[in-house]
């Protein structure tokens, strides 16, 4: 089982239980081989005391001839040496000899045995056929055995067993055998649990007394492990080990309670000086020497653990589990160091490090020796621990003993050496002719230097080896970093640059910040001597902010740059360039004004919030941010279309969730700090490539906008990558945005730039840059992304009014604003308004004009001054520098058009005609309105701007003709649609063509009247003539009016024209209604008589007559007028003909008299039925249609009606112009065949009814009851 | 003396790559700090292998505990891990021997739980340091007790 | 007195960590949203207002009482009724005022703010102010003007949680009660 060189010789497995035989010695050779071979065959149950598993074992047994000595003597507990079990053999068959010789022989024996209190025995008789030949006289054979049964086994005959022809292979001496054997087994396994309990009870009482003064752990450790013994004896490797465990943890307890105070006097041994450190040794199965110290109580705390250790790896080896003993081993061996510092031993430096050093290398080599390279390779999982355990021993000797150092050992050290050695005494004869053995490789390391190295090397490789294997890399890693620095001390930076680099890598990539920090003054030393300058610039950079540091160091290493950046650049001008993020944090940056959007050449401000982690202040001589400009095409359309650039700006904005022009950014996690939890997120935007063309979609696609920071490898977080000297070199063209001569003092900063603002276009931000001496702080990304917009602007002028509605006829306040954009007015610029004389542009003096600032606010006042001629005002403009603008209000006042406004006609004054939607004329509010317009000629373009004003006015008039017999009214109603009140005065009514004939009588109170918004006031006149009425009268209303809240009540006047014709009367009409005859009163139901007569008042004028169309008939002519009774209210039944044509004489008080029935449908007092009368026109009287109508027949008599009734259009006489309307139509109809006679209706007041609104009063009939009421 | 370090996640900041940013590390303030830090950091090699050896073999997915991951001369380091693998070092000067294994999984117990706490603190965000107080306090009355 | 109503007395169960967390998420957020704490006191005591305006009719259909008759009353019935009924609390009503228009409900463990730590960042911030609003919001519509605010907070290291409540007069009927 063990491939190994020297195969330790392991005694205990030749123990075998002691059986001793006594009687026929030749008997006993003759069977012994067979005997010790078939022993062992067949396993046997061995239940056990205290309730332990029952087992099967095979039992083996040392037969020895029986001695006396071999009885134990009183109080002799050893139990290899304890014979178990006592056979006496005989094979006597006759009774003679028994008696002769045998029984006094096996008397003498019983009592030997009864000396020694042993009852374990066996008394085996053997018979054979061969001797039983030649015997004559036979007694039955039974009878010697029944006679020792009798002699001995009394009433335990099984004592007494018959082995029959044992050297027979027959089938009865089989049998005979095997129930032998039986009885033999189950009688050594009595005796082993009878003794074994009694030795187990033994051993608890004296564990019990471990409390007692006198008590030893040795002794105790002998006893217990004389139990071991045993149980290994009978191959119970388990039961053995545990024997062992017991002991240690016995030990161990007692070390703790010592530490813990109460030490027991025994334990003083152990704490004696450490003398030899020589390891364990493993390859004995049991270490005599040792044993011999423990059993005398001179063992060493070592001593007695490295004892009890190679015992419990023997019989772990047994039990085929190496892998524990590694485990275990490394327990033990940080335990032992635990116990002697507990214990206070006091050890020469090193010697304990010898000692781990050589038991690792044992335990190792013990192990390799009983497992091939496949399992080792399998497990080393196990074994690293040891291996790496080694090394650091190894190191640790190394450098104590001066090996390490450049300049090999002094002679202290070799002394030290010597010493350590002497203390590792002669080496062991195991491993005397092994040229591997942990003595010698210990003796060779520290012999030289270049030993120790290649041994140390060769350890440690093989540590990181396994533990890379087994993928522990973080192990490997701290391998390789005391390899680092053991490099180090051997002046080797070179090499131990390489493993700080790896596990610098992996304590960043996992944020672990103390690690990050000790590793990287390491890499800081190994630049520093390797002369790599830029490296070790950045780390000492990375060092001087790391908070992790003392305040001392971190000073260092900030003036280590420092110092550099003072040096004058001797050779090479190249600068040196650093990442800035070890050095100073770009925390915010903010633009002022914040929307960072300006006009070309204005100051923009931007001040950014650098946090500098360094410990000392620092003065720059130059930070620099270095700008893109491009040409953005949004930049000329100014602030209307900040276009794409502003659209990413406001992105980031959201980003940072600052809309006040602040950019902050991220906390780019400090080096060496933790690093940030997650990974930067993915910030995509689309771009759409559309063809100039139409806008259809060439390409779409998506942009990373932080491919920076995502394509970062993980590692370099707190960056070690200096930015590529491209992305420092500042792009041809590129502006910068500079200071000089900062200081940044530890934590923030703010400094301001002035940035550059020529060009209209977008500046984005690239990097930040910070000079100091030789070195270059360089920040090669500003992310996230940073622009500002510049832009241009024409200069704007806008008008706008001050009320929401502009009223007519009052001076009215208008506001001139003026952006000037990239024009600066200059001195004698002026605006030229010209304006139609219906708005007057009033020159009031004092008035002021402000100008504004881009961000509004004032920076000038000024009075300006106006010349206007009469078509022309020019406002000389106050100075204005760029990007201002220029408020001024003027009073201008919009002259209401004299009747009903026509504004086709209107023309402006330079001759622009001017044309409205008629729509338009009417606003919701009723009110009619008048477009104004103004062309302003403005200094800064050849072209005139027009601007167009809308006046509200507020007045509307209507007029009506009222008659009563021959006299005639006026009556104009004037009604108020603004929203404001006025005050109205002397309103006046004038005739045209002043004929002296003719005057109006005003009937109207003098004082001025209030009319509020939304109300009218009536005005009425009489018209007087003398000689004769006028045909057609031309009005002209004016009336005065001011605002009602004027303080000074400036009148205004407010005209309204309009025409009356054929105002006299030509005929009264009178309509009488009579009862029935024999009546009193009208009855419903009854016929009465209607009465129509119609009386001409004047001579018709020729014009009338042209209008009547007179015919001759007889001696005189006379006009044709058509009558008509109508009832809408159908209160009468018009019975006959209700409409007939009567021919009126020329003449004045010409009558004529018609009369007809009508029966009232109700009672009461009702309406007399209306009664209309119209022109009727024969067919060959000429037409009166007006040329210029071109003549759509059946609109022309609407036009006639409509005539002057435009306004006063009451039902009455729309529902008239329905009917006639009717007629009319009908008339036409055959007018387009034959010529028929026309029907032409009278202008208002041409005829005049009497009868209007006179009512009868109709009784009910008679016969019915009920009165009916009407309510009409 | 006794030195714990308390929180060492895995923070599963995204599914593919783990990371090992210590949440909270704590120890009793000592010259030897920078050790404690590099052995802690060391034994996340060894609570890798156990819990992917717990993702091989099919055990009690309930029992976090780890145990004892590996003893130094100086240290005894404990392991424990979450469901969430969220993982908790304990590092107990190896001459401390009045902590028996149950004491240390109690301690882990109570880790756990006020870890708990500190991730529902809704002004806690997952992955960054805990600077918890209640958290603090809890760590150092434990490590107090078990000096 | 005391009306039938439909409404089940007993409260169906739901996780505490749950609530507290939905909770703790709205605070958080709103901390987001608006930069200045004051504010986001003001907005929780809006919300916490417009739940009192609609949590009153379910409280009254719930517990079936009446009219209180004076404002001790209401203290009794807020703290031990519905404060156990919605929150599972039974804060104690202390510090009454000479006038007795005023008291303190002292809340010894407030659900809301299990696991809670306030940052440093947000020493003005009343986590729990939504109570306010909801307290107020409830009385408004039993026409009970009144002014509720934290006078302690275990949050900001006081030792216990006393939520000052005073009654500043009877609001007349017919007053619209719409969200804020």
């Amino acid at each position: 089982m063990e491939p190994h060189e020297e195969k330790p010789i392991i005694y205990t497995m030749e123990n075998k239980p002691i059986v001793t035989c006594a009687g026929d010695q030749a008997l006993f050779t003759s069977l012994y081989n067979s005997l010790t071979q078939q022993l062992p065959r067949e396993p046997m149950e061995w239940r056990r005391s205290y309730g332990r598993a029952p087992k099967m074992i095979h039992l083996e047994a040392n037969f020895v001839q029986f001695k006396e000595e071999l009885l134990p003597k009183e109080g002799n507990r050893a139990l290899l040496t304890f014979p178990f079990l006592h056979i006496y053999w005989t094979d006597c068959c006759d009774t003679e000899v028994y008696k002769a010789s045998v029984k006094e022989d096996i008397v003498r024996w019983q009592s030997l045995l009864r000396l020694h209190s042993t009852t374990d025995w066996l008394i085996v008789v053997v018979e054979s056929d061969t001797k039983k030949k030649n015997k004559t006289n036979i007694l039955p054979r039974t009878s010697i055995v029944d006679k020792i049964r009798n002699d001995f086994c009394n009433k335990q005959s099984d004592r007494c067993v018959i082995l029959s022809d044992p050297l027979k292979d027959s089938s009865r001496s089989q049998e005979s055998w095997s129930s032998f054997l039986t009885k033999l087994r189950t009688l050594l396994l009595m005796s082993f649990t009878k003794n074994l309990g009694r030795f187990e009870d033994d051993m608890r009482t004296l564990r019990e007394k471990r409390t007692e003064p006198g008590w030893s752990f040795c002794d105790y450790f002998m006893v217990q492990e004389e139990l071991a013994f045993v149980f290994e004896m009978l191959q119970q490797f388990e039961d053995a080990l545990v024997q062992y465990d017991e002991l240690d943890a016995l030990f161990t307890q007692y070390v703790l309670n010592f530490g813990a105070g109460d030490g027991a006097n025994w334990l003083c041994s152990f704490c004696q000086p450490l003398r030899s450190w020589n390891g364990l040794l493993l390859r004995r199965p049991i270490d005599m020497e040792k044993r011999e110290l423990i059993q005398h109580g001179q063992a060493s705390l070592l001593d007695l653990r490295s004892y009890l250790f190679s015992r419990q790896c023997t019989l772990l080896i047994f039990l085929l589990r190496p892998w524990e003993v590694t485990q275990r081993a490394l327990e033990l061996l940080h335990n032992c160091v635990q116990e002697l510092r507990l214990l206070e031993v006091s050890v020469p430096p090193g010697a304990l490090d010898c000692w781990v050093f050589l038991s690792c290398l044992e335990v190792l080599q013990r192990i390799e020796g009983c497992c091939d390279r496949a399992q080792l390779e399998a497990n080393c999982s196990h074994t690293v621990g040891l291996w790496t355990y080694a090394t650091e021993k190894l190191k640790s000797l190394g450098s104590l003993c001066g090996l390490v150092s450049e300049n090999g050992p002094n002679s202290e050290d070799l002394n030290r050496t010597v010493d350590l050695l002497a203390g590792l005494g002669a080496e062991r004869p195991e491993t005397a002719n092994s040229l591997q053995s942990p003595y010698k490789k210990l003796k060779e390391a520290l012999s030289s230097v270049e030993a120790f190295e290649k041994h140390y090397l060769e350890l440690s490789h093989a540590a990181m080896e396994m533990y890379r294997a087994i993928g522990r890399m973080r192990s490997a890693r701290l391998v390789g970093k005391s390899l680092a620095e053991f490099y180090m001390r051997k002046g080797d930076p070179q090499r131990a640059e390489a493993f700080l680099q790896e596990s610098l890598k992996s304590y960043l990539a996992e944020g672990w910040a103390l690690p990050v920090a000790h590793t990287r003054k390491q890499i800081a030393e190994c630049q520093k001597q390797l002369g790599q300058t830029d490296e070790y610039l950045q780390t000492s950079a990375l060092l001087a902010s790391d908070t992790h540091l003392t305040d001392m160091e971190r000073k260092h290493f900030c003036q280590e740059i420092l110092s550099f950046a003072g040096q004058t650049a001797e050779g090479h001008a190249q600068k040196v360039v650093l990442s800035m993020n070890a050095f100073a944090q770009l925390r915010q940056l903010q633009f002022r004004p914040a929307t960072a959007v300006v006009h070309v050449g204005a100051a923009l401000e931007l001040e950014l919030s650098l946090r500098s982690l360094m410990p000392v202040p620092v003065r720059l001589e130059q930070l620099a941010v270095s700008v893109h400009f491009s040409l953005e095409k949004g930049g000329a359309r100014g602030r209307a279309g900040p276009g794409g650039g502003a659209g990413n700006r406001g992105r980031v904005g959201q980003g940072q969730g600052s809309p006040c022009g602040t950019v902050l950014f991220p906390g780019e996690s400090p080096p060496g700090a933790l690093p940030r939890s997650q990974p930067p997120a993915l910030e995509l935007y689309e771009i759409q490539d559309r063809s100039p063309s139409d806008g259809a979609l060439n390409s779409a696609g998506v942009v990373c906008k932080n491919v920076h920071l995502l394509l970062r490898r993980q590692d370099s977080s707190a960056s070690l990558d200096t930015p590529s000297s491209t992305a420092v070199a500042v792009e041809d063209g590129a502006q910068l945005l500079k200071t000089h001569d900062v200081s940044l003092l530890p934590g923030n900063n703010n400094i301001l730039f002035t940035a550059p603002s020529r060009e209209p276009g977008t500046y984005t931000l690239r990097q930040l840059c910070a000079t100091v001496g030789r070195i270059q702080f360089v920040l090669p990304h500003i992310y996230p992304i940073v622009q500002y917009e510049v832009y241009s602007q024409e200069p704007q002028l806008s008008v706008e009014p001050l009320a929401d509605n502009l009223l007519a006829g009052l001076p009215q306040r208008v506001k001139f604003i003026i952006v000037t954009g990239h024009y600066s007015i200059k001195r004698g610029d002026a605006l030229q308004l010209s304006n139609s004389d219906a708005m007057p542009i009033l020159s009031s003096s004092g008035c002021v004009a402000r100008v504004l600032s881009s961000d509004s606010e004032l920076v000038a006042e000024t009075t300006l001054s106006m010349q206007s001629s009469e078509k022309v005002t020019s406002v000389s403009l106050p100075l204005a520098p760029p990007y201002h603008s220029v408020e001024f209000q003027l009073e201008v006042q919009c002259h209401i058009p004299a009747g009903p406004v026509r504004p086709e006609s209107e023309r402006l004054t330079n001759g622009e005609p001017w044309h409205r939607a008629r729509s338009r004329q009417r606003t919701s509010s009723g009110m009619s309105v008048v477009d104004q317009k103004i062309s302003i000629d403005c200094p800064w373009s050849i072209y005139s701007t027009l601007v167009a004003l809308t006046f509200y006015i507020p007045f509307k008039a209507k007029h009506l003709l009222l008659s009563s017999g021959k006299r005639k009214y006026i009556q104009v109603c004037l009604q108020n649609v603004s929203d404001m009140n006025f005050h109205v005065s002397d309103q006046q009514l004038a005739e045209r063509q002043q004929s002296s004939s003719l005057w109006l009588q005003s009937l109207n109170a003098k004082a001025k009247q209030l009319v509020h918004s939304k109300q009218s006031v009536f005005c009425l006149w009489e018209v007087k003539w003398t000689c004769e009425p006028p045909a057609s009268l031309q009005c002209v209303f004016s009336i005065n009016f001011c605002p009602a809240d004027a303080q000074r009540s400036v009148f205004t006047p407010y005209y309204y024209e309009f025409q009356l014709d054929n105002v006299s009367t030509l005929y009264s009409l009178s309509a009488d209604i009579q009862p029935a005859p024999g009546e009193q009163q009208c009855r419903t139901g009854t016929l009465c008589g209607l009465e129509v007569s119609i009386v001409r008042l004047a001579e018709p004028s020729d014009s009338e007559q042209q209008d009547e169309g007179p015919v001759e008939t007889g001696g005189f002519c006379t006009t044709k007028l058509m009558y008509e009774v109508v009832d809408n209210s159908s209160n009468w039944a018009v019975c006959g003909k209700s409409s007939g044509i009567v021919s009126m004489p020329v003449a004045a008080n010409a009558t004529h008299k018609v009369r007809m029935e009508v029966m009232p449908l109700f009672a009461g007092h009702l309406p007399f039925p209306s009664i209309k009368v119209l022109k009727y026109l024969p067919h060959n009287a000429p037409s009166t249609i007006p040329p210029d109508t071109d003549g759509c027949v059946e609109n022309d008599n609407i036009s006639l009606l409509d005539k002057g009734l435009d306004d006063q259009a009451d039902t009455s006489s729309i529902r008239s112009r329905g009917s006639v309307h009717s007629l009319g139509g009908g008339s036409e109809q055959q007018q387009r065949g034959l010529p028929m006679p026309r029907l032409e209706p009278f202008g208002p007041g041409q005829v005049f009814n009497r009868s209007q609104g006179c009512q009868v009063l109709v009784l009910p009939s008679k016969d019915d009851h009920v009165l009916e009421v009407n309510l009409t | 003396m006794m030195t714990m370090l308390g929180g060492e996640p895995f923070l599963l900041v995204s599914k593919q790559e783990q990371q090992n940013y210590p949440l909270y590390i704590r120890s009793v303030p000592s010259d030897s700090e920078l050790k404690f830090h590099y052995t802690v950091h060391t034994s996340l090699d060894v609570v890798e292998e156990k819990v992917s050896a717990v993702g091989k073999v099919i055990v009690d997915q309930r029992e976090l505990y780890l145990g004892l991951l590996y003893p130094t001369e100086d240290y005894k380091v404990y392991g424990y891990v979450t469901n969430s693998k969220v993982k908790f070092v304990i590092v107990v000067d190896s001459s401390n021997t009045s902590l028996r294994d149950n004491e240390i999984r109690s301690m882990f117990r109570k880790l756990h739980n006020s870890f708990t706490d500190v991730m529902c603190n809704p002004f806690y965000n997952p992955g960054d340091p805990i600077q918890s107080k209640v958290f603090d306090s809890m760590v150092s009355s434990m490590m107090v007790q078990t000096c | 007195m005391s009306r039938q109503s439909n409404r089940t007395t007993e409260s169906k169960k739901m996780n505490s960590e749950l609530f507290t967390l939905t909770y703790g998420a709205l605070v958080t957020q709103l901390c987001k949203d608006y930069e200045n704490d004051e504010e986001v006191n003001k907005q929780l005591d809006k919300m916490g207002y417009n739940i009192g305006v609609r949590l009153i009719e379910d409280f009254l259909a719930r517990s079936s009482v009446g009219r209180c008759h004076d404002f001790r009353e209401t203290a009794d019935v807020i703290a031990k009724v519905a404060f156990k009924m919605y929150l599972g609390i039974t804060p104690s009503v202390t510090n009454w005022s000479p006038a007795g228009d005023e008291f303190s409900l002292i809340l010894e463990n407030n659900p809301l703010v299990d696991f809670v730590e306030l940052p440093d960042n947000h020493s003005n911030l009343v986590y729990s102010n939504i109570l306010c609003g909801v307290l107020r919001g409830a009385l408004e519509m039993v026409q009970m003007a009144v002014d509720v605010r934290f006078a302690q907070d275990t949050l900001r290291g006081d030792n216990v949680t006393e939520i000052r409540m005073k009654f500043v007069k009877r609001i007349e009927e017919n007053l619209p009660a719409g969200d804020e």
